[in-house]
């Protein structure tokens, strides 16, 4: 059987033959990759998701690209939206991760996580994905995160063509896609527009089906001028069925979760930048629930009614500017921003909770600065720096602080090394401090956590292999953790330590042809989420067949069943996914696909008697045309 | 690939200089597949591609329009009249059909470069090129 699977693997790269031209062509596009122009090595530890490896991989959602990351695992919540947990994940609060499309980051006051509003969100417009971890970089501005997801759009200059894409799947869902990028005289421009049903397998419970069916429209436009101005405008709305909801039997009710924004940047003489920015955030929740609306927390006890209805609204105004010096062996950038956050509750009906209101404004003011010194021609020193002030309309203000102390050196030809030495914050999002669903209590006065961290990633490259070895310590104190008595979030009293390890080694057969693995583990004492996993890609291409392989594999893990809290064993996943696509001429190209084909992804529990155990990405098959006129 | 600075700051002019020599690389294995009436000597109204070829040993350059005889033109606007009769290979896929003269292209579309060569241009300009071409020859424009 090993043999068999080995064959059918490799056999692919001993049938890869290029013709000279084309295999110039290949150099040349990889050459003017734009990941090569935009990757910011200093700044954190990279993984970069090329164009092609999107392409190849068939990532039409950000969630495809989510599940692969190392020390993270992509779950499904029980009101049917995907979140991501960090190795290990303990009782604090969702890691803080920030996710920017090209210069915006998406910036959510209600969800306090911008991947519960954009982690499912169509990735056709999307050029390439890098995301920085392990003490990312101080100048991607505004409070510092776990780990930063920026996706680049695709450039018109380019793109120089309108594109559209149709997919179905095995569960009768269906997404249509076109963009349109190019150039106008001296403008660039993309647009892109994308409407989307996807379908869910349905689990029983009480002979009562539980639906997470979803419809999503998104779209996004982008104007520029070379060094003068870029317009982006995007928006995402997606209707969710409710699937478990909050109660034991949910009625078929619906949430809605809806994000706009507007981005302008200009660029003046000197390597100056000035952004302004607005994003609108609606969530709208509706549950009815035949036996009523349980506290997750008061599991015993009454429920609290049976409709509850929630319409949270809230507005996000940023200016930035920033200025670059380099001088000799200097690299110098200074900036400010400031940012306003407003939350309104235009409705909270259908529980005999009355529910207490945080501060409904805060407004922060940010001073950062990162200088990158050349110590010499193969040494590197990187020092940023943050300050914050925060003052909410309670007018509970405080000063938080940001440092990261970097050093990169070239060893010799392949050999290179990353260290970093990192002290951030984590200020409380608006769910912990200002608004709750009835499930807990919010707390104006939860104080941000600090991080301290000492990472670092040895890195042998031969430009056939590369081998990557990382490691990181961090302790956090103040931890924003849940409190079960208090119902609501606390700084922990306990100082939380936490080791990590990750090994990558990849094998660049050629241009067409590659290998990755991937191995990781986190080292502490809770586990709610796997604590070690690993993933395996394949890239091939046999004649015009593109074909991939990969399988990302999450260990076994305890979750506490909330009604008994009895431990509860979840096994280990492995999800296998197959892609093959075939360009049948220049225009037309078929994709077809295999999510969780072995039915065996991690998965957790969405019901609060730890019956109903979902996986994040369900088995599926899709079938994928796409044209380009 | 030693310098930190170019390696950690500076990587876009390195990103730039690498992908224009493969570029002219390109362009370069197209011409050498190709022949014409007498010996290939090269114009382009892009200076860093005609820099680029003047360290060829390949190819002869000159820095007048009207003395080459195969002409890389990346804007219409710098196609002066007396050059319009001669052998022009455009850089833009736009330019393939405003510039009826143009015989062949490498431009950008969809993330990646493309190379297409129209038969009945080459037919009527007496140009010969290789099988090696063959899979970029098209009857007309996409």
């Amino acid at each position: 059987m090993k043999k068999i699977l080995l064959l059918i693997l490799f056999v692919p790269l001993l049938f890869s033959q290029e013709l000279l031209l084309d295999s110039l062509l290949n150099e040349y596009q990889d050459s003017e990759s734009l990941y090569k122009k935009t990757k910011k090595e200093s700044a954190g530890f990279l993984l970069v998701y090329s164009r092609e490896d999107l392409e190849r991989m068939q990532a039409y959602s950000l969630k495809d690209v989510l599940k692969t990351i190392r020390l993270y695992t992509l779950q499904m919540h029980s009101i049917g939206v995907s979140r991501i947990l960090n190795v290990g994940q303990g009782k604090s609060a969702l890691p803080p991760i920030k996710l920017y499309i090209d210069d915006f980051e998406i910036t959510s006051v209600a969800q306090g996580n911008a991947l519960d509003m954009y982690g499912e969100m169509d990735i056709y417009f999307v050029d390439h994905i890098e995301i920085y971890q392990g003490g990312n970089s101080i100048a991607f501005g505004n409070s510092p995160g776990s780990m930063v997801i920026r996706l680049y759009s695709k450039d018109p200059s380019r793109e120089n063509s309108s594109s559209t894409q149709i997919t179905f799947d095995s569960k009768s869902s269906g997404d249509f896609r076109i963009i349109d990028a190019g150039s106008a005289d001296e403008y660039d421009y993309l647009f892109y527009a994308d409407a989307a049903k996807t379908n869910y397998k349905k689990p029983t419970r009480n002979k009562q089906e539980l639906s997470r069916d979803a419809s999503r429209l998104q779209a996004h436009f982008k104007i520029s001028q070379d060094d003068n101005f870029e317009i982006a405008i995007d928006t995402i709305s997606t209707k969710t069925d409710i699937f478990n909801g909050m109660g034991t039997a949910p009625l078929g009710d619906d949430s809605l979760r809806r994000y706009t924004y507007i981005n302008a940047i200009k660029y003046f003489q000197g390597d100056i930048k000035l952004s302004l920015a607005a994003s609108t955030e609606r969530k709208k929740f509706f549950n009815s629930d035949a036996n009523g609306i349980q506290l997750t927390t008061d599991l015993q006890g009454t429920p609290t009614g049976n409709d509850l209805d929630i319409d949270i609204h809230s507005n996000t105004y940023k200016i930035t500017l920033d200025k670059k010096i380099i001088d000799g062996n200097h690299d110098f950038l200074i900036g400010a921003e400031f940012q306003q956050n407003r939350l309104k509750v235009k409705t909270y009906k259908g529980t005999n909770v009355t529910p207490v209101i945080g501060p409904k404004k805060l407004d922060i003011y940010m001073f950062y600065l990162e200088e990158l010194y050349n110590i010499n021609k193969n040494n590197l020193l990187a020092f940023s720096a943050k300050v914050d002030y925060y003052k909410d309309s309670f007018s509970k203000s405080s000063t938080e602080y940001a440092y990261r102390l970097g050093y990169i050196s070239l060893i010799n030809e392949v050999w290179t090394t990353k260290l970093f030495a990192i002290s951030r914050y984590t200020y409380p999002n608006a769910l912990q401090t200002t608004f709750a669903p009835p499930v807990y209590n919010v707390n104006p006065e939860l104080e941000s956590s600090t991080t301290k961290m000492l990472a670092g990633e040895l890195e042998y490259n031969d430009n056939t292999h590369r081998v990557v070895f990382g490691y990181a310590y961090k302790v956090i104190d103040d931890a924003l953790s849940f409190d079960k008595v208090t119902k609501k979030y606390i700084n922990s009293p306990d100082t939380i330590y936490f080791n990590r390890v990750y090994i990558r080694g990849e094998h660049h057969f050629n241009f067409n042809n590659k290998a990755i693995i991937e191995v990781y583990k986190g080292y502490k004492d809770d586990y709610y989420s796997p604590g070690a996993g690993a993933l395996v890609q394949l890239f091939n291409k046999v004649g015009k067949f593109d074909i991939y392989n990969e399988l990302v594999y999450r260990d076994s893990y305890i979750l506490v069943n909330p009604l008994t809290n009895e431990d509860i064993k979840m096994d280990a996943g492995y999800d296998y996914t197959l892609a093959i696509s075939y360009p049948v001429n220049k225009k037309l190209k078929v994709k077809l696909k295999g999510e969780n084909l072995l039915n065996k992804a991690s998965k957790t529990i969405i019901d609060t008697a730890g019956e109903i155990k979902i996986p994040a990405i369900e088995r599926r098959g899709l079938i994928t045309m796409e044209y380009t006129f | 690939m030693k310098l930190i600075i170019t390696f950690l700051l500076s990587a876009l002019f390195l990103f730039a200089s690498d992908s224009n020599h493969l570029k002219v690389k390109v362009l370069g294995n197209i011409l050498s597949e190709i022949s014409i009436k007498e010996p290939i000597k090269i114009w382009s109204d892009d200076v860093k591609i005609l820099a680029e070829f003047q360290h060829s040993s390949k190819f002869r350059t000159t820095k007048k329009c009207n003395e080459a005889n195969i002409i890389i033109l990346q804007r219409k606007s710098n196609l002066i009249q007396e050059c319009r009769k001669k052998h022009i290979f455009v850089l833009s896929y736009d330019l393939l059909s405003n510039i009826q003269n143009s015989f062949g292209a490498l431009f950008w579309k969809k993330g990646g470069p493309n190379i297409i060569i129209l038969q009945p241009r080459i037919k009527t300009q007496s140009i010969q090129v290789s099988k090696n071409l063959n899979p970029y020859l098209e009857e007309k424009i996409w």
